[in-house]
């Protein structure tokens, strides 16, 4: 039995080995959540773990006092379906919250927020 | 929004569960002559047209609700967004062929009956395939795109599971559910329907445990947590604990249902095969009078089982629109 099992998950790690966890999570970002920079960011850039659609992702930003500020359009990485890529305005000084919404290939939506701060 | 797409997703599923087990009677039926053949192939062939229907309409208001929910829009303004969901994104890219193979179908079907009874279950089971495959595209197996062979995995599942509850469904309601009569020919060719009937169930079973396992498998992440260290065997005793981490959430209760349910009809199955069943085709085959009790606790079992079946498609449903552990 124990063999088969061990046959089982062998032929499962041939079979999907470019497989991964479904719905798309934030992987990492630039700005890092938290971080404080010493030169304001000229885009937001977010990595996820899975490909994403960009026709349907979106980021708000926010700046200090929670006053919202205009972006751009997110745009795709054309090296890289995961990425989303939103150019920002010159930022002041001051604590910022982007609050991102994407759609994985399967149709759900995620979303989530990082957070930081220009010095 | 979530339960609309559930429960349009379960009508998806009980469309094309009819589509395939119909196709399958069809095909069961090919060469039979009786009146209780005929009598079950128009009856197949009449499922086969109003699955397709449900198949169609439900896929069709399936892309509504589904570019609703990537919009975040209400539902009577989300038809702005069809457009460009079909043109830039995986979800519409997949919906577009499996809809043009639906409507092949439903063009197919609506031919002269006697004209394209041959030809129609070749025409439709590639149709059939086409859909399938791209329902699997745009599951949690797709995610990373169409050609993996977790799409091709998660498809053989989708029709295997479509196959057995279909099937059983067209026995319990349509093709068994009208008297086989005294006719040897009729006999012959009920026993002939009844025997690819259990062989089909059996292989499907099979086939049904081993996709779900690997399906398992992925969806858990069990093969990641394999591979962050290579696929050696020290790493199988984390798999275990691995998943007893998991089961807590939607998606690990409704595959923990849906586990369930497939056993239990499976004991329904076996029951059926081995006890009722070899009863019915010996009454058959030596026409015993007695044909008509054995095949009304047949029926009666098929029926639990379709019912059975019908959940499991329902567990299918909240699988396909939960998020697996970790993610989401």
């Amino acid at each position: 039995m124990k063999r088969l099992i061990h046959g089982l998950i062998a032929a499962a790690c041939f079979l999907m080995a470019s497989s991964v966890l479904a719905h798309a999570t934030l992987q990492s970002s630039t700005p890092t959540n938290g971080s404080t920079l010493a030169t304001a960011p000229t885009e937001i850039r977010l990595q996820f773990t899975e490909p994403i659609e960009i026709t349907f992702s979106s980021v708000k930003l926010a700046g200090p006092g929670a006053n919202p500020i205009k972006t751009y359009k997110a745009k795709a990485d054309k090296e890289d379906a995961k990425s989303i890529i939103v150019p920002v305005p010159a930022l002041p000084a001051g604590a910022y919250k982007a609050q991102w919404s994407t759609v994985g290939r399967d149709g759900h939506r995620v979303k989530g927020e990082i957070s930081f701060t220009v010095k | 929004m979530a339960t609309a797409l559930l429960a349009i997703t379960v009508l998806v599923n009980v469309g094309l569960a009819g589509m395939v087990g119909s196709c399958a009677s069809i095909v069961w039926l090919n060469g039979s002559r009786s009146d209780w053949a005929k009598t079950s192939l128009v009856r197949s062939h009449y499922l086969l047209r109003t699955a397709t229907v449900l198949t169609l309409a439900s896929t069709l208001f399936m892309l509504w609700l589904q570019a609703a929910a990537m919009a975040e829009a209400p539902l009577l303004e989300a038809w702005n967004v069809i457009p460009a969901m079909l043109e830039t994104t995986h979800f519409g890219h997949a919906w577009l062929v499996g809809f043009v193979a639906m409507l092949g179908v439903l063009g197919k079907l609506a031919l002269p009956l006697a004209a394209v009874t041959a030809c129609r279950t070749s025409f439709v089971m590639p149709a059939i395939l086409i859909f399938a495959y791209s329902r699997s595209a745009v599951s949690h197996a797709g995610i990373q795109g169409w050609v993996q062979a977790a799409v091709w995995v998660d498809m053989a599942h989708l029709l295997l599971v479509s196959l057995w509850s279909g099937s059983v469904f067209i026995a319990g309601f349509a093709a068994l559910a009208h008297a086989i009569g005294p006719s040897p020919v009729a006999r012959l060719d009920a026993s002939r329907w009844i025997r690819a009937l259990s062989k089909t169930a059996a292989w499907t079973l099979v086939g049904i445990v081993a996709t779900g396992i690997l399906n398992v498998v992925r969806g858990l992440g069990a093969v990641e947590l394999l591979f962050r260290g290579g696929c050696a065997p020290d790493r199988f005793d984390r798999f275990g604990s691995g998943i007893s981490d998991h089961f807590a959430g939607p998606y690990d209760n409704a595959l923990l249902v849906k586990v369930i349910l497939v056993g239990i009809a499976a004991l329904l199955g076996a029951f059926n095969r081995f006890k009722v069943m070899p009863r019915l085709i010996l009454a058959l085959q030596v026409a015993q009078d007695n044909v008509d009790a054995h095949q009304r606790t047949f029926l009666l079992v098929l029926r639990v089982e379709a019912t059975i079946l019908l959940a499991v498609l329902v567990a299918a449903g909240v699988l396909s629109a939960s998020a697996p552990p970790g993610t989401g």
